[in-house]
């Protein structure tokens, strides 16, 4: 009889054992060997939107992959809804790089917003890199302090070491460009319209009282919450909806929903007096409402959670404020910079009507269940019927078609309450109803407006329609430069772009004339600077070559050199692949 | 718009149809069906109830499916590139092109034209053809196989697509490749717009229900001798004008043809009793107990 499986496995074990004893110290020699990690190629993924979406930045992505793949990294481009990668980006800092455009009002206060390090935790355009430096956040606790020339040297300073380190890759400012027919209404700005100033400036020249613009967000469709950040571009149709104390339709501020603004020094103090106006749904704009608004974009669950919870979009707005209270029926707000051209910035938040969004300061849950610790149900909710207080009020909206607009008569804008508001835009808007449409791509919304369907193209086309448009008869281009900037953010938390000299030689394979040429077909502004003048500092004015000079010539990376600035880096190649320990 | 470019191919496809009725069902089976067409759709009534609840079951998935898929779908695009870009390693192994660019280098106008009409009205007559010609059947397998075949296209189609998020290749690497269909013919974005999600690329139904149709074609050719090759014809050039046109990769063409396969091998199967769930429970046990077991 043969022994059977189980004492056969017994031997085999024993056996096993007294080789082990035997080579134990071999053993021990395998596990410092094995116990570490293999080398293995870098793979690192780019974040962008689809071409459909914005077609600059994935060709940026595109020209970006192809250069890393050339220098030995194993590069891919992700492309997401833009509401999906705002969220993964700026929500759950869920990233390799990514590249989008940044919507700068062109303030130096926003690069504090973008990298100031106590940010690094919050959600939001608030240094969404995970950027860390304590030099940097002296600068820009300083250009707080200060102001005029001051204030200009440090912003300089600042910049200068944004480019140093290397937290995000500015390529190019962008050209906004419009279309508009003529036929029913004029008179817009270069760029085309994309404030509420600019709509109100707006001409009738046809019978016609409803404006078509187009849209090619379809965002806004379904999610109309001020502060969601994933929805909001430039709050082209909240800005419609809702208001904030000062406006800027031109750079100087003019009094919107504050009839005047009374400032004091030492400390720096503003006591606002409000128009009298009321909120979509009838009830009055109230101080408390203003007051209200500052507490909760502050921390937008009121107290309630331990650790508090501001708002992710214009958090930064928002931090300019110490305190808001209401004294003797005015607003009293002090603030936490010692000059006004500082704090200005922090009038430019929308305000919202207390009794609707002080029901929000609770946890968002789904079913009851809270999923996501430290979020408030004001962030996540898609405020379908909004309240605000602007001249015109939301009336429906087909989710990825359509969304219209209308006049709300009793706002001040209809009645004389309109002191310090300059001529144009003290009159009520040319139309009746705003009826905007989507359209699925720029050559769609170019087809509406050749078909008749729209007035103008609300939120810009690319640089790539523009000879349709300028070869259609009866379709005006509205060209402007603008303070938006494409960039290539990079996510600081982790290796290896937690490393400067690494992003530094990652910024060195973008060649920023030949993007501006082939991607933007030259309708763009090469830069490395992330401000324009007059406070891009002259040292890093654009000159054709960058401070961090491209790798290569007219396009072209020169391979070698790449490698070679890699390997400078502190960095290793196995054979043409660039390769670090548990990479990726 | 919509309105207008739904109008248009529902007029240009009824005169396709009409025309190709006269000339390959023929007037002696019209005549027939006419005085017999509620006896044959009564034989596959069931049937017809099962192609309604799947294309409205299609509807919603297709509204609701884009939410869902970015919540739990897989991003598989780089993944779909990177497959594509190695397809015509064996004919340019020193630095391979991308299929898909590949093939609008080769471009023209008139091939644009061509394939924009093809993708857009042959496709549609393309899959209501066999419905017209099959009722004209007085057996009622082909048309039973039709609807169930079409119904698994979608299915799995949709299926597929809440699962997987797949942006084309107009989309991702928009500086080498045009979608010409929306650049020449920005129309018929309206109408493409409206009925599907751009996330929802692999793989191609637009190729698998052209396979769909072309095999079934073949299974009739008795009946139907000069539908196969036409129905081919049509097929590889919907399948190209997917490409050519820049809005699914070569990855996705590649998948969909597979599922039109497969399709087909489903309606055959159910084309004698409609498919129930205790159809559906019977084969999932049988396929259970194919496992091999331990």
């Amino acid at each position: 009889m043969s022994p059977g499986p189980a004492l056969r496995r017994r031997a085999l074990l024993a056996g096993a054992a007294g080789s082990v004893a035997a080579t134990g110290g071999c053993v021990g020699e395998l596990r410092n060997l094995a116990g570490r990690d293999r080398y293995r190629q870098l793979s690192l993924s780019i974040a962008s939107v689809p071409a459909s979406h914005d077609a600059h930045a994935i060709r940026v992505a595109n020209a970006l992959r192809e250069n890393l793949g050339r220098a030995g990294v194993d590069a891919d481009v992700t492309p997401k809804s833009p509401d999906v990668l705002r969220r993964d980006v700026l929500v759950n800092h869920d990233f390799d790089l990514y590249v989008g455009r940044y919507p700068s009002e062109g303030r130096p206060d926003e690069l504090r917003t973008l990298l100031h390090s106590t940010y690094g935790g919050e959600a939001g355009w608030q240094n969404p890199f995970g950027f860390s430096s304590v030099a940097v956040d002296d600068l820009l606790a300083e250009q707080r302090a200060v102001a005029g020339e001051k204030r200009a040297a440090v912003v300089d300073e600042i910049q200068r070491r944004a480019v140093e380190l290397q937290p995000f890759t500015v390529v190019a400012f962008a050209d906004r460009i419009a279309a508009a027919r003529t036929d029913r209404f004029d008179g817009w700005p270069a760029g085309g319209p994309a404030r509420l100033s600019d709509y109100l400036r707006a001409e009738r020249t046809g019978d016609d009282r409803t404006l078509r613009p187009t849209v090619g967000d379809v965002r806004p469709t379904r999610n109309r919450n001020p502060i969601a950040v994933e929805h909001r571009s430039r709050s082209r149709v909240t800005d419609l909806l809702y208001e904030p104390l000062l406006r800027r339709p031109a750079g100087a501020p003019v009094p919107w929903l504050a009839r005047t603004v009374e400032w004091e020094t030492d400390p720096l103090t503003a006591t606002v007096t409000l128009r009298e106006t009321p909120w979509h749904d009838g009830r009055p704009v109230v101080p408390s409402d203003v007051a209200f608004t500052y507490a909760f974009l502050a921390d937008t669950s009121l107290g309630g959670m331990d650790t508090p919870v501001p708002t992710p979009w214009r958090r930064g707005a928002v931090s300019l404020v110490d305190d808001a209270a209401v004294v003797d029926g005015d607003v009293r707000l002090a603030f936490a910079a010692d000059h006004r051209e500082v704090a200005r910035r922090a009038l430019s938040v929308p305000i919202l009507p207390e009794h609707v969004w002080s029901e929000y300061a609770g946890a968002a849950d789904v079913a009851g269940v809270n999923v996501a610790e430290g979020t408030t149900e004001a962030l996540v909710r898609s405020n379908e019927d909004p309240v605000g207080s602007g001249p015109l009020r939301f009336v429906a909206a087909d989710p990825d078609r359509s969304l219209t607009l209308e006049r709300f008569e009793p706002h001040f804008l209809y009645g004389d309450d309109t002191e310090g508001i300059p001529g144009p835009l003290a009159e009520p808007p040319a139309f009746d109803r705003v009826a905007f449409t989507v359209a699925p791509s720029d050559d769609a919304a170019a087809e509406l407006l050749e078909a008749g369907e729209a007035d103008v193209t609300a939120d810009g086309i690319g640089a790539r329609r523009l000879p349709r448009v300028s070869r259609t008869e009866g379709l005006e281009l509205l060209l402007a430069r603008a303070e938006p900037f494409y960039m290539v953010g990079y996510n600081c938390r982790r290796p290896p772009l937690s490393n400067e000299r690494f992003r530094r030689v990652v910024a060195r394979l973008l060649d920023r004339e030949s993007l501006v040429s082939a991607s933007f077909r030259g309708y763009a502004d090469a830069a490395e600077a992330p401000l324009r003048p007059p406070w891009m500092p002259e040292t890093l004015a654009w000159d054709g070559t960058a401070e961090l000079p491209f790798l290569g010539e007219a396009g072209a990376l020169d391979v070698e050199a790449a490698r070679a600035a890699f390997r400078e880096a502190g960095y290793q190649y196995d054979g043409d692949r660039l390769v670090a320990r548990g990479a990726g | 718009m919509l309105g207008v470019i739904a109008g248009q191919v529902l007029a240009v496809v009824a005169v396709m149809l009409l025309v190709a009725s006269g000339i390959i069902v023929g007037r002696d089976r019209l005549a027939r069906t006419r005085r017999e067409y509620r006896r044959r759709l009564a034989s596959v009534v069931p049937y017809l109830g099962l192609l309604a609840v799947v294309l409205l079951a299609n509807k919603v998935a297709r509204d609701v499916g884009p939410g869902v898929s970015w919540l739990i779908g897989l991003n598989v695009t780089p993944l779909v590139h990177r497959l594509d870009g190695l397809l015509l390693w064996p004919v340019y192994p020193e630095s391979t092109p991308q299929f898909v660019v590949w093939l609008q280098s080769h471009g023209s106008p008139r091939l644009t034209t061509y394939f924009s009409f093809v993708y857009v009205f042959g496709y549609v007559f393309l899959l209501t053809f066999p419905l017209v010609a099959y009722v004209a059947l007085p057996d009622a397998r082909p048309l039973r196989r039709t609807v169930v075949a079409y119904a698994a296209n979608y299915l799995v189609g949709v299926g597929c697509y809440v699962a997987f998020i797949a942006y084309g290749p107009r989309n991702l690497i928009a500086g080498d490749v045009e979608g010409l269909l929306f650049t020449q013919y920005t129309q018929f974005q309206f109408l493409t717009a409206s009925i599907n999600h751009q996330t929802n690329v692999f793989p191609s139904l637009h190729t698998s229900l052209s396979v769909t149709a072309t095999l079934l074609a073949w299974t009739t050719r008795e009946e139907y001798p000069l539908w196969p090759p036409i129905a081919a014809v049509l097929t590889v050039s919907v399948a190209v004008s997917t490409m050519y046109l820049g809005i699914h990769w070569a990855t996705d063409v590649v998948f969909g043809a597979a599922l039109g396969w497969a399709s087909l091998r489903i309606g055959r199967r159910f084309e004698e009793t409609p498919p129930s769930l205790d159809a559906v429970r019977r084969g999932a046990r049988g396929a259970l107990g194919r496992l091999p077991s331990r």
